[in-house]
């Protein structure tokens, strides 16, 4: 059963901690953080092939996160495979255990170090839950009946800051309506912005992770320098106080402020809970819980 | 209508290295349109050749042709005349008018562009893509936007999380596709479009090589099918 | 004996237009203003007819260098074809260097009453046809080692 599931259910504040697969084949730095905060931390997520740089296999890697004693949130991204081999996935995931799957469409392919690669996207993020929800039903994409049956606890991104929103709205009823029981966020900075935009989300009662992240040196560099490109923004002051400062000590003030917004969060029960990004280091994780009194 | 682009100068001088005398063949159709392929295009080539070559002190016999479209027999045919007079053939047609000639006349072939896709002529010298022949047009479900071509990802659900500004994170100067099919929807009043989950995309139906035979040649052209 | 291998003397085909530059240069004429005899000049009614195909051809023809002249922008008497053939020497310029006959080819503006510019451009261009030497096509002049020998025993008896 899982761990996340449960603790969502119960209406709990999930903490979900996202490591970094190399690009390689040692996973110890990958890891490390489990070993330390496995009894602190909800989830670890894996992300596949993020930003559509090549990374360990999510799946791999996620059972290398049960091993080392942690439970795994598992990405699954539609840029690099068919509707074939993500269907045989979602069996391999099921086979393994592995419960908790984050399904996105995944940056496209000229953003990622193998640019000449061919971009399949033969199913789209709403098609994948759809496909994910049969199989926990029972049958695979074209009808035919399965041996066995998955459990799947499925999740989907939302982006609050989205520009337009309205097409975003309506994407995400359509992640609801295909399958998808919590949603992550990209990196939020502004809570007040993040209350007000979950306040006329069609479906406020679906849980959401709200996405915390620590700033490395060269996104500062790049917020300061005006040529920040995302879907979520970062405040001037912060990038003020962080620009210029020594690489170390902008991950640490990072940490810092991103423990008082886990805090914030939680108290004002904003969130359902929270999805660090800290380039995957155990020392950053914990600068936060301790932060945020978790 | 099929937009390409001709190939470095490079890439040609080398395929016909081997030869001593060769054949340019034009094509007045989509290629002589977009500036690539045509008649004027086949005389610069051919003049480009001549120097390039009078620059390594060789002589490279060639022949020039340009003919209404090289996608159809009845235009292609006349050159099996004298196209055995040429030890090779460069076409400056597209794929499909390169491919064709070949299998007419048994000359090694050379294209001389890259066939880049089927769009429009915004303006002289200014083509941008519109279609990629999937043989499953969704035009009237996405308010005139195709969401195969105009979205790098080809989502039929989107937008994807990428979107910045309204505009696509493949290529910022390029407007998302899904944020122009939602405003056209919007504007149609036929939002509803948008709400429902649209199912995967049937590739099988284009398989290729593809065929298609028209309805009524059905009769004539059962063998083939 | 060694024969003195020949002068290289630049041949270097001008298109013009008639309104402008062509005026100038029968004026450079008439004012017999002194400058290399390395121009032929080929007179356009405005070098808005000039085909990208002429230049090339001209390369073909064995010219060393070829220049284009006419009106100065806004002075076209035909309003827009000096434009024209701006952006197709541009055009013509990277079709050469993709063969590796950079630098030979240039536009200029040359007014009608600028016979001083007409010789002006001539020279420049004579200039760079030199730093540049003889233009392939041209090698051909070049005599053949048998030709050469028998000439040699020819000049010695």
């Amino acid at each position: 059963m899982s761990k996340l599931r449960e603790v969502l259910s119960a209406g709990g504040f999930a903490v979900v901690v996202e490591i970094k697969p190399p690009r390689g084949t040692e996973v110890a730095e990958m890891l490390a953080p489990v070993s330390r905060l496995r009894g602190r931390v909800t989830a670890f997520s894996v992300p596949d092939n993020e930003h559509a740089r090549l990374g360990l296999a999510a799946l791999a890697a996620g059972r290398l996160v049960q091993e080392a004693g942690g439970e795994p949130l598992v990405h699954l991204t539609c840029r690099d495979r068919n509707r074939l081999a993500l269907e045989s996935d979602l069996l391999g995931a099921a086979s393994l255990g592995l419960e908790n799957l984050l399904l996105v469409s995944g940056d496209y392919i000229t953003l990622g170090d193998h640019p000449a690669a061919k971009p399949v996207y033969d199913a789209d993020s709403v098609q994948l839950l759809q496909i994910a929800r049969g199989l926990t039903e029972g049958q695979d994409s074209v009808g035919l009946p399965l041996s066995g049956r998955p459990s799947f606890f499925l999740g989907a991104v939302v982006i609050p800051e989205a520009d337009p929103l309205a097409p975003q709205l309506l994407k995400f009823e359509k992640k609801i309506t295909a399958g998808a029981e919590f949603f992550i966020t990209p990196p939020v900075f502004d809570l007040e912005k993040f209350r007000r935009w979950r306040e006329q989300l069609p479906a406020p009662a679906v849980k959401i992770l709200t996405g915390i992240k620590v700033l490395g040196a060269a996104e500062v560099e790049q917020a300061a320098a005006g040529t920040w490109r995302k879907v979520y923004s970062v405040p001037p002051d912060l990038v003020q106080d962080l620009a210029g400062k020594e690489p170390e000590e902008i991950l640490a003030r990072g940490a810092a402020a991103a423990g008082s917004l886990v805090q914030r969060l939680k108290r004002g029960n904003l969130a359902d809970g929270v999805y660090l990004k800290a380039k995957g280091r155990t020392d950053l994780f914990q600068k936060i819980l301790e932060a945020a009194g978790l | 209508m099929i937009i390409a682009k001709r190939k470095p100068f490079a890439e040609i001088k080398a395929m016909v290295a081997p030869y001593k005398k060769i054949l340019i063949v034009g094509c007045g159709t989509c290629v002589a349109v977009c500036l690539a392929g045509g008649e004027k295009e086949v005389g610069l080539l051919a003049s480009q050749l001549k120097l390039a070559l009078g620059l390594e002190d060789k002589r490279l016999e060639i022949g020039e042709i340009t003919v209404e479209r090289q996608c159809d027999l009845e235009f292609i045919r006349p050159l099996c005349d004298f196209i055995a007079d040429y030890e090779a053939i460069i076409s400056m047609a597209c794929g499909a008018g390169v491919q064709f000639i070949r299998e007419l006349c048994h000359r090694p072939i050379f294209p001389a562009v890259n066939t880049a896709f089927i769009g429009v002529n915004n303006d002289a010298g200014f083509y941008t893509e519109r279609c990629r022949a999937c043989q499953h047009c969704y035009l009237g479900i996405t308010g005139g936007v195709c969401p195969v071509t105009m979205c790098p990802k080809g989502l039929l659900n989107g937008p994807c999380g990428g979107t910045v500004n309204g505009r696509c994170e493949a290529d910022p100067e390029k407007e998302c596709a899904w944020t122009r099919i939602y405003r056209n929807l919007e504007q149609e009043g036929r939002l509803d479009n948008m709400r429902q989950i649209l199912p995967l995309h049937p590739h099988d139906r284009a398989t290729t090589p593809g065929t298609v035979i028209h309805p009524a040649y059905k009769r004539r052209y059962e063998a083939h099918e | 004996m060694n024969l003195k291998p020949m002068k290289y003397n630049p041949k270097i085909l001008a298109l013009v237009c008639t309104y402008c530059t062509y005026t100038a240069a029968d004026m450079a004429g008439s004012a017999r203003m002194q400058y290399p005899a390395t121009v032929r000049i080929v007179k356009y009614l405005c070098t808005g007819r000039i085909d990208i195909l002429h230049i090339l051809k001209a390369f073909e023809a064995g010219a060393d260098a070829v220049l284009v002249s006419g009106c100065e922008a806004g002075s076209c008497h035909f309003l827009e074809g000096n434009l024209r053939a701006r952006e197709r020497v541009e055009y013509a310029k990277q079709l050469l260097e993709e063969i590796g006959l950079g630098g030979r080819l240039e536009m200029f503006e040359v007014a009608a009453s600028d016979a001083p510019k007409w010789v002006e451009v001539v020279k420049e261009m004579t200039q760079r046809a030199l730093e540049l030497g003889p233009a392939p096509l041209r090698r051909g002049q070049a005599f053949h080692p048998e030709t050469l020998a028998q000439l040699e025993k020819v000049v010695e008896t």
